[in-house]
């Protein structure tokens, strides 16, 4: 039999590196909006005649960084997936505004390459994730975004059945998922918990004015709303493949007291807080845990929460909120980017597949 | 000549502690807009009734047990001359290089979510009265704002619950600011950064060490946006983005605040890059364009600036925010930017991304509870 000397100095190193290693995991969580990052979500992207999305990408590196783009758009029955590629040179920041996507020399610049346009039907997400020139992942961590939603028209959205007023604006940072620079990626992408890439939250926190609720400011006239966009982390974009995940609710008001509400989520979900748990919409204000008449308290905070499978096994989430004050006919809409508190490293991990090549 | 033998397996063992070793490294430096932390920081509380404008703060106990938090209101408002309805509004231009500090402490219950309008306090929370399921009570008050108009900055920390009210190190506090014009009406909303102590680094004394006992400042901050007076992709009017800046060292006790040259490098989507610098104070609040020419949106200075779409060409650009490091201070930022449409009657807020550690630290003095303490 075959002996294998140890090298007490080496298997120092290893158990040195293999605690770092864990540390590394736990002290980098999740998703985060103030890094560079290797992978970016933007979860609420809309262009459907009541709203247009403006995407902003920049490469924050020193050298050039390609990123391949996935546009999911859940407008219809199923989730459809469409992709590009945009090439951007050093420290470039890049444009776009959804619905007409950006063809070539439309705006000034160095082009990033042709965008092509989602029309007036697309409510959905973007992922981008960079890549080196031949498609495959890196972890490079040099893409941050942003978005800008403005409602072009004045209505009612079909949507949320919310108000809104023409020329509103919400802005979100994208969220980032870092790659960890000394590792190797592939495709798919494996969102490990750090050994590749970090993992998407494992809670996420939303402090929110009870829908309902009026505004502190103008008690009299306003009305308070929330919106929640959330998608799922795990996602096939070879196989069109979508995981159901169900989300659980905790709900805390001013009180310290605790309700809870769940539903499920099928690659993208975009809704009012009472729809959650008051889908038929009747006196919502004073049934659903999100409303004013049940919380009691003009402040709460909600935790959200992906529930694992019977097997053992889970998919994480992620998502942003949005606060909606209707004063007299008039919506404004506040973009606010979701708390997150540690991180699912599922078992497996929540991977995200690019096509392959054809 | 001596030859040195690697050993493959030696040396990939070495890589991957030098990757790990990077990889924490990197992850040691970070403050969070979205994490719980033991420091909130809100670089912008802007209150002025008159014009329909207050801040609604919120902060949340994310944790099982009940939390003590001690809170710095740093009153930024320009005093002389003293600031008069609207003038705090965007489009402005604020430098304060002197401000005033006030602070206050109040319980918060396990998971307890408050809320209050900085115009006026909070003199009663929530469970000040009542008892909570878990048999916990409220205890505190926070002061409405100390004059109206005003612009501040908020800094709060996680201390104590025995009485001593020092700095501990446990990261339970999330916060969010939303700024609201009740006249327009339109609201913005935006994360307070959450600095998070270091597991075992606290000394638990009144001098906060952002580095060493808690997550340090980032080198630069890196901010995207629209090029001032660039057209609406979408809506009408052009676009202005607002920056505010705050400073990551303070000193409470001695009223002192550090001057801080801010280093600004601006690429636009041809590559090019142009550069400025300005000072800052305890607090800076500029249009862009204000940034490199007089205060004011006329084509006589705004045209001119090169954070102006007129000059840049594109509609975008990025700009890498950096305080230059002093003597004895790291001068890391933090910052929020406003991005104005609709010629100024809409508005939404964002982060800039944070990148690379300084080599030294920034403080935060905080006064203490009683005369007695440090």
């Amino acid at each position: 039999m075959r002996t294998v000397k140890w090298n007490a100095f080496l298997s120092c190193l290893c158990v040195l590196a293999a605690a770092l290693g864990g540390l590394a995991a736990s002290v980098r969580a999740d998703v985060t909006i103030d890094k560079g990052a290797s992978v970016l979500i933007f979860p609420k992207v809309r262009a459907d005649g009541t709203f247009e999305t403006t995407i902003q990408i920049a490469n924050t590196g020193n050298s050039l960084v390609v990123a391949k783009c996935f546009y999911v758009n859940a407008s219809g029955s199923q989730c459809q997936e469409t992709d590009f590629t945009i090439l951007l040179t050093k420290q470039q920041p890049t444009v776009w505004v959804v619905g007409s996507g950006r063809p070539y020399g439309y705006y000034g610049g160095i082009q990033p390459g042709a965008i092509p346009p989602m029309g007036n039907s697309f409510i959905g997400e973007l992922k981008c994730i960079e890549t080196d020139l031949t498609g495959a992942p890196v972890t490079g961590n040099h893409l941050k975004g942003e978005t800008t939603i403005e409602a072009v028209r004045t209505g009612v959205d079909s949507k949320t059945g919310l108000q809104v007023t023409i020329g509103d604006v919400t802005k979100h940072n994208a969220l980032g998922i870092l790659g960890n620079p000394a590792a190797t990626a592939s495709n798919p992408v494996t969102l490990d918990g750090g050994a590749t890439y970090a993992a998407c939250p494992g809670k996420q926190i939303l402090n929110f004015l009870p829908t309902g609720s009026s505004d502190p400011l103008s008690p009299a006239t306003t009305r308070n709303y929330n919106e929640l966009t959330l998608v799922t982390c795990q996602e096939d974009f070879e196989n069109q493949l979508w995981p159901t995940v169900v989300v659980q609710f905790l709900v805390f008001n001013s009180y310290e007291q605790r309700f809870s509400a769940s539903t499920s989520v099928k690659c993208f979900l975009n809704t009012e807080l009472t729809a959650i748990d008051v889908p038929s919409r009747q006196n919502y204000f004073n049934t659903s845990v999100f409303g004013v008449g049940v919380l009691q308290t003009n402040e709460a905070q909600v935790e959200i929460t992906p529930v694992p499978y019977s097997n053992g096994t889970s998919t994480a989430v992620a998502g942003v909120g949005e606060r909606i004050l209707v004063q007299a006919g008039t919506a404004t809409r506040a973009g606010i980017n979701l708390h997150t508190d540690g991180d699912l490293v599922a078992v497996p991990p929540d991977q995200i597949r690019m096509p392959t090549g054809f | 000549m001596r030859k040195v033998k690697w050993n493959p397996l030696f040396s990939g063992a070495c890589m991957l502690l030098g990757g790990m070793l990077l990889w924490v490294g990197a992850a040691r430096g970070d403050i969070s807009s979205t994490n719980p932390a033991a420091l909130l920081i809100f670089p912008k509380i802007v209150v002025d009734t008159s014009a329909g404008v207050d801040t609604l703060i919120q902060i949340t106990n994310t944790a099982d047990v009940p939390i003590n938090v001690r809170c710095y209101l740093v009153n930024a408002t320009p005093q002389s001359p003293p600031a008069t309805t609207g003038s705090l509004l965007p489009p402005t231009a604020i430098t304060t290089t002197t401000c005033i500090e006030t602070d206050f402490t109040f319980l918060l219950t396990a998971k307890q979510p408050i809320m209050w309008k900085a115009s006026a306090g909070l003199q009663f929370l929530p469970l000040s009265a009542l008892m909570g399921p878990g048999g916990q009570r409220n205890a505190g008050s926070i002061p409405p704002a100390p004059q109206d108009p005003m612009v501040a900055e908020l800094k709060c920390v996680e201390v104590g619950l025995a009485g001593d009210e020092y700095p501990i190190d446990s990261n339970d506090l999330i916060g969010q600011a939303t700024i609201e014009n009740i006249n327009t009406p339109d609201i913005q909303t935006y994360n307070a950064y959450g600095v998070q102590s270091i597991a075992g680094q606290n000394n638990r004394d009144n001098t906060l060490v952002l580095g060493q006992e808690y997550n340090g400042c980032a080198n630069y901050l890196i901010l995207d946006h629209f090029f001032d007076n660039a057209p609406d992709t979408v809506g009408s009017g052009p676009v202005r983005t607002s920056l505010t800046l705050v400073p990551c060292s303070e000193d409470f006790v001695l009223q002192s605040w550090p001057r801080i040259v801010v280093q600004f490098l601006v690429y636009n989507e041809f590559e090019q890059r142009f550069s400025t610098s300005r000072t800052t104070g305890c607090f800076s609040e500029l249009v862009l364009s204000d940034i490199d020419t007089r205060a004011g949106n006329t084509g006589a200075n705004d045209n001119y600036s090169i954070f102006n779409f007129l000059v840049q060409g594109t509609l975008t650009g990025q700009t890498w925010i950096r305080g230059v490091q002093g003597t004895s201070s790291g001068n890391g930022l933090l910052a929020i930017a406003e991005e104005y449409h609709s010629d100024g009657a809409h508005f939404g807020a964002y982060v800039p991304i944070q990148k690379g550690t300084r080599s030294k630290n920034d403080t935060i003095k905080l006064v203490g509870a009683s005369p007695a303490a440090p």
